[in-house]
Formats: structure tokens, sequence, C-alpha cells
């Protein structure tokens, strides 16, 4: 072997080396990478609160963010901040981006109907985040790492829709979902215990047609004064059965039936109604983009005058303009829906939903003597009322955004009260207002003044040079 | 090494080249910079009616310093193609290395008369930036990050540059050579849509890495990937160099 060829074969190693010294230090440093994030309000680091909750993580957690490929920008967004999550406990948090058109199963699998939902898993455990940003990510692994069984109780005894059974009127499905997102769900007959049980997160009182009994309502009232949860659905026929709870806490379900001529499409008379709109600003429906399907449907408004003292009622869906609503006595015990003009009485943009907080003790008629009823031990009641039942019996359940729209408002009521809040980190607006002087100077000294005295510069000293 | 960094810039300066492509530099960046403050104030109007927000370090500041690296990528090929091309088609690179000095003097010495070149450069742009902050408050560490992702950005292109240069006696050659590398740098994140290699290598992109650094983070990452980069194609270019002597 020639010293050439010698020379050419220890030049060729040491660039191959070279190569792959180069890939295993940004190897190593991207697994050891150190951050500072040096804008005022640390506008690229997680909060305090976010970095405790994924750092105290008992399991590992995978986060499957689904975006499209095409949306680079959130891509870019979504890597960044689930980046910092993983940065912060990289041994327990890892993450993926998934584009929901090339993994429609994984999509499917997990119930991805939009495009930036992340869901979180852990072990056979899930929970959704519906939208890529930290608060929300950071409630969903609270959530995921609440290991205490959260127990959902169905009202019985008063009519209300059996959840168990094939029947479409059941709420079989609705119960079954229940698991997917860390609640149990179990019959409840106040009668028979006399109170609610100390393990209830949530009472749910599906279409009673009976009304309770003065000692079931007493028992009822005193809980939700105490802070408890209540998800309330009515049936048009016999809502007026619970005016007596809903006046308290200054909500209403006037006698109308709501009809759409929009919801004809289903080929059936216009008894179904689709939500179309819903709040901006309430933790159930923000970032909500599916619609909900209703049926025999009322409407559920806050009262305007009259609301318990430091409540908040929000009115959560409205119905399309197509809608409007009749007189209930027009359809029950009727065998067909016959629309007169005339017995129309509001039209378009009808409320189907609301939700409620109320501070401890803001229902005037809750009764403090009572002894029987379980501390829940929280600041405040939450009360979602939706006017219809049919939207989570089996038959509607699973159509369009019913189901996740129901899973919100479960989430939302056992929200426990720590519940993470992290404010944005914009930075404050600082307007820039420039006269007309001000903009023609920076021209003239950005574009003119600056190149040209470096261009005269390099000509002089050339100039001198060949001088 | 001195005497190199030393024979270098003059010959940056000696030459009306390098104050042509400094100028030419500069009038891009400032007619770029002036019509974002307007664009950015007219954008402060709607601001004002309450519309949206308005913040000079969240909406103008990290896009400009980002195309300001941007712009370094055609700039920069054109200031390293001379640096051996040049001396190899006339004939000194042989001489340049019989002197008593190393590859890695000779390296050093041009390669810090080039990013002296770049410096200036960068530094006569703060001007536009000077003038923002005395109209609208500005996170000048934020900046300084900026700037310092823009020189090691210019570090690692500089490095590439002078890499080609030492491949070819055509600066013509260099210089095609140098765009084609550096262009592919600054993209590839696009071509890696799997993100395999960045779940193994983190993101290989110029573009990726200077951004993080734009925003005002910074990040042990973005520094390494630079350093490495400069590195590794200063080693190349003395490997280059070094076989000439057996090359003959």
């Amino acid at each position: 072997m020639t010293a050439k060829t010698r020379f050419a074969i220890s030049t060729l190693i040491s660039v191959v080396l070279a190569l792959a010294i180069f890939l295993v230090v940004l190897m190593i440093s991207r697994q050891n990478n150190h951050k500072w994030d040096l804008t005022r309000n640390q506008r690229f680091s997680l909060s305090q609160q976010s970095l405790d909750v994924v750092r105290d993580l008992k399991e590992p957690v995978e986060a499957l963010a689904f975006l499209a490929e095409t949306d680079d920008a959130g891509r870019q967004a979504a890597s960044e901040l689930l980046g910092n999550y993983k940065s912060a406990a990289p041994e327990k948090f890892s993450f993926q981006l998934v584009d929901p058109r090339k993994s429609p199963l994984l999509a499917r699998k997990h119930e991805v109907r939009m495009p930036g939902q992340v869901i979180l898993v852990s072990g056979a455990q899930t929970q959704r985040s519906t939208a890529v940003a930290e608060e929300e990510l950071t409630n969903a692994l609270l959530r995921l790492s609440d290991l205490t069984e959260k127990k959902v109780y169905f009202l019985s005894g008063h009519g209300e829709r059996a959840i168990q059974g094939n029947d479409p009127d059941c709420l079989a499905r609705f119960q079954g979902g229940l698991a997917a997102e860390g609640f149990t769900g179990a019959s409840l007959n106040l009668l028979e215990t006399k109170q609610v049980p100390s393990d209830a997160s949530i009472l749910v009182l599906a279409g009673p047609t009976r009304q309770m009994l003065p000692a079931e309502q007493q028992i009822l009232k005193t809980w939700l004064d105490q802070g408890g949860r209540l998800l309330l659905t009515l049936e048009l026929e016999t809502g007026g059965h619970l005016d007596w709870l809903l006046k308290e806490y200054g909500i209403q379900s006037p006698a109308e039936a709501i009809l759409d001529e929009q919801a004809q499409m289903f080929g059936t008379e216009p008894v179904y109604a689709v939500a179309l709109a819903y709040a901006a600003d309430h933790p159930i429906t923000r970032n909500f983009g599916l619609n909900t399907l209703f049926r025999l449907a009322r409407p559920v408004e806050p009262v305007s005058e009259g609301q318990p003292e430091g409540a908040s009622i929000l009115p959560l869906a409205h119905t399309g303009p197509y809608a409007f609503s009749i007189p209930a006595d027009d359809l029950v015990g009727k065998d067909r829906v016959e629309i007169r003009s005339d017995r129309v009485i509001r039209k378009g943009s009808i409320p189907l939903a609301v939700a409620g907080t109320f501070p401890k003790g803001a229902a005037p008629a809750a009764n403090p003597a009572s002894e029987t009823a379980p501390e829940p031990s929280r600041p405040e009641a939450r009360i979602v009322v939706v006017g219809d039942t049919d939207f989570v019996s089996n038959e509607l359940f699973e159509v369009l955004g019913n189901k996740d729209l129901a899973m919100n408002m479960l989430n939302w009521l056992t929200e426990s009260e720590d519940r993470i809040t992290i404010r944005p980190k914009d930075e404050a607006s600082q307007p820039l207002i420039l006269s007309q002087t001000q903009t023609s100077q920076i021209k003239v000294l950005l574009i003119l003044a600056i190149p040209l005295a470096v261009l005269l510069t390099g000509f002089l000293m050339a100039f001198r040079r060949r001088g | 090494m001195i005497a190199v960094f030393n024979r270098e810039l003059k010959a940056y300066f000696s030459s009306i080249l390098a104050w042509v492509l400094v100028s030419i530099y500069l009038l891009i960046v400032g007619f770029i910079v002036a019509f974002s403050i307007e664009d950015f104030a007219d954008m402060s109007m709607a601001a004002m009616q309450g519309m949206r927000q308005a913040n000079a370090m969240e909406q103008l500041v990290p896009p400009l310093l980002t195309t300001m690296g941007f712009l370094l990528l055609f700039f920069l090929p054109l200031l390293t193609m001379r640096l051996f091309a040049e001396e190899r088609r006339s004939g000194t690179l042989d001489l340049l290395l019989t002197y008593p000095l190393t590859e890695a003097q000779i390296l050093a010495g041009k390669f810090m008369a080039a990013m002296t070149v770049v410096g200036m450069m960068l530094a006569f742009t703060l001007s536009g930036f000077i003038m923002l902050g005395r109209l609208t408050p500005l996170d000048w560490p934020v900046l300084g990050i900026g700037y310092l992702g823009l020189l090691l950005l210019s570090a690692a292109f500089l490095a590439f540059g002078m890499w080609a240069s030492s491949l070819t006696s055509s600066q013509l050659v260099a210089a095609v050579v140098t765009y084609g590398g550096l262009l592919m740098l600054w993209i590839l994140s696009g071509v890696d849509r799997s993100g395999a290699l960045k779940e193994r290598f983190g993101d290989l992109s110029a573009l990726a890495h200077l951004t993080n650094l734009t925003k005002g983070v910074l990040d042990t990452q973005d520094l390494v990937y630079f350093l490495a980069l400069a590195a590794l194609f200063l080693f190349l270019t003395a490997r280059v160099l070094e076989s000439r002597k057996w090359r003959g």
C-alpha cells in the first residue's frame, strides 16, 4: 500500500468519523438540552403549575396530537408546547403528532372528529384536551392522574330513563361511555338511601316524568347548596315537574316545543333541533365545533330577574335561525305535528342548554337543618340543564357531537376547585403610532443614508489606495 | 493566524466587492425593516380599536431577524467563494501552505476575517432596531439572543462556504455549491416529514434553530447545532487542504 493510499484511507475514515461525531453530538444535545426563556413574561415556558403536574405523574403518559400535516403552524406550536412538557419529565411524558387523515383508525379509536385535539394516553386510561393549549393540557393531565373514582349517580324512581337496556330511549350508551372519561355510573333511589352518597361526584336527573317527593327534593337541594353537581335533562311533556328546582337556581324552561325546519333533512317531521351556536367563553363549549342533535326539546334559559346572588348562568347552545317554538301542549298527546304560524312563540336562535355556578348557600330555600346530606366540601354548586333527554339516549348519543358535548358537561361538572387556570401569556399590547415625519425619517435613514454611507466609505478607501 | 486574519481582512476591504455586498445587504434589510415598521404601525391602529394585540417583540422583531438570517444565505456565499478558490486559481494556495502555519491556523485566520465582515454587516443593521426602540419598548435581551443566533448561523454558513471554496478553483462553482447546500440546510425540516430524523437528532434545519433564538429562547440544543455544524465543515475544509499534500 502506497503512502498516498494510506493517506486517502485515513482521510476517508476521519471524514466518516467527523460526520458520526456530529450526529452523536446532536443526539446528545437533544437529549440533554437546557433552555432559558429570556422573554419578559416567560412566554415560551410552562407555568410552575404545569411543571409540577407533569413531574408528579405516576404513570408514563403519551400525548397524541391530532393535526393535519398541512397545518405547519399548528404542528410547530404543538411540538413546542408538548416538547416543553417532555423536557420537564422526559421519562414520564412523550408525544406524537398524528395526521388524522393518514391514521384514520387511530383517530377513530380515540373518537377524534376535529383536528386540533390531543388525546393523553396512560395505560388503559385516556383523557382528551380539546385544544393544544397549556391550560387544557395540564387540566387533562390532572384528570388523568386523578386516581380517585368519580362516581356518577343516575337518580331513579320518578320515571327517569333507564341506564341499562338496548331500547333506543335508554341511556346505556351514555352510561357505558363514562368509563373512558374516568367515571363510573350507578343508579340511585333517594327514597332508599335517604341521602346522596358521599362518593357522588355528579347526580344525573334524566327526564323524570313524575314529581319528586318533598323529602327527596329537600335532600337534593341541600346537596346542591353544599356544592353538589347536577346534570338535569328535561322531557318536553314533563319538564314542568322540575320548575321548583329550576326556579331556585334562576333557570327557566318555558313549556314550549322547539321545532326546526332545517332538521327535516332527517326525513321526519320537524321534531329535531340542531344546535349550531355555542358559548365561546364557557369551558364546556369553548372551541366546540360540532353540531349536536336534540329531539322534542324545550328551551332552557337563565331567568332575566331574580337570579341567586353570586350565581353565573350562561346559555351553552342555541339552535340555528330556522328553529322556532310552539306551545308544548300543541304537540303533547298529538299524532302528528301541525304547525300554525299564529302559534309560533319565538323564532331562530333558541337556547337549548344552560350551565350555572352557584356559591354555597346561593339558593334561598336550602335547609341548613338537614343532617342527612353529606358534605361535598366544594366552594360552589354546578348545574347543567339541557332541554332534552333524547340527546343522550342510545339512539342519539353517538350522533353528531352529542357524546362530546355530554362528556364535556360531565368533565366541567366534576372539575375540582383547585382546577388549574393558566393565564394567557400574550405580551401586553404596545401599539406603535408613527407620524408621517417619523415614517419618512426611518425610510431615509435605513434605505438611503446607512447603505449609501457604507458604499461611499468603500469607494473612498479604494480611491485613496489607488491614489 | 493573526497574519492570515489581517491579510484576509485587508483583501476584503481593499476590494470594493465587500463594501458593495455590505451596502446591498443593508439596503435590502433597511427596506424590509422600514416597511415592516410601517406595516406594524398600521396594525397598531387596529390594536388601538381593541381588534387585536400589537406588540413589536411578538409580531415584528422575530420575523425580521429570521428574514435577516434568510438574506445571509444569499450574501455569505459571495464572501466565502474566493477564500480558497481564488488562491487555488492564482496558485497562491500552495505558497500559503508552505508557510510555517498549520492548516488550522490558516483556516482560523480566514474564518475570523469573514466573521468580522459579517459582524460589521449585522452591527449596521442594529440601527433599525435602535430607532424602533426609541418609538416602542423593546426587550433588549431577546434581541441580543436573536443577534447571537444570526452570528451563529453566519459561522455555520461561512464554514460551509469555506469548505465549498476549498473544493474547487472556480469561484462560481464554489458559490453555486454553497447556495445549494445552504438552501438545503434551511429547508431540511420540510424534507423530514415523518419526523424520524427530528426525533433522533433534533431539527436538522437551520431555520428551526434560528427561529427559537429569534424568539428569545436560548436552548443549548440550538447553540450546539450551529457550533457543531461550523466545526464539522471547518474540519472537512482542513482535510481538503491536507489532502493537497499527498495528491501533489
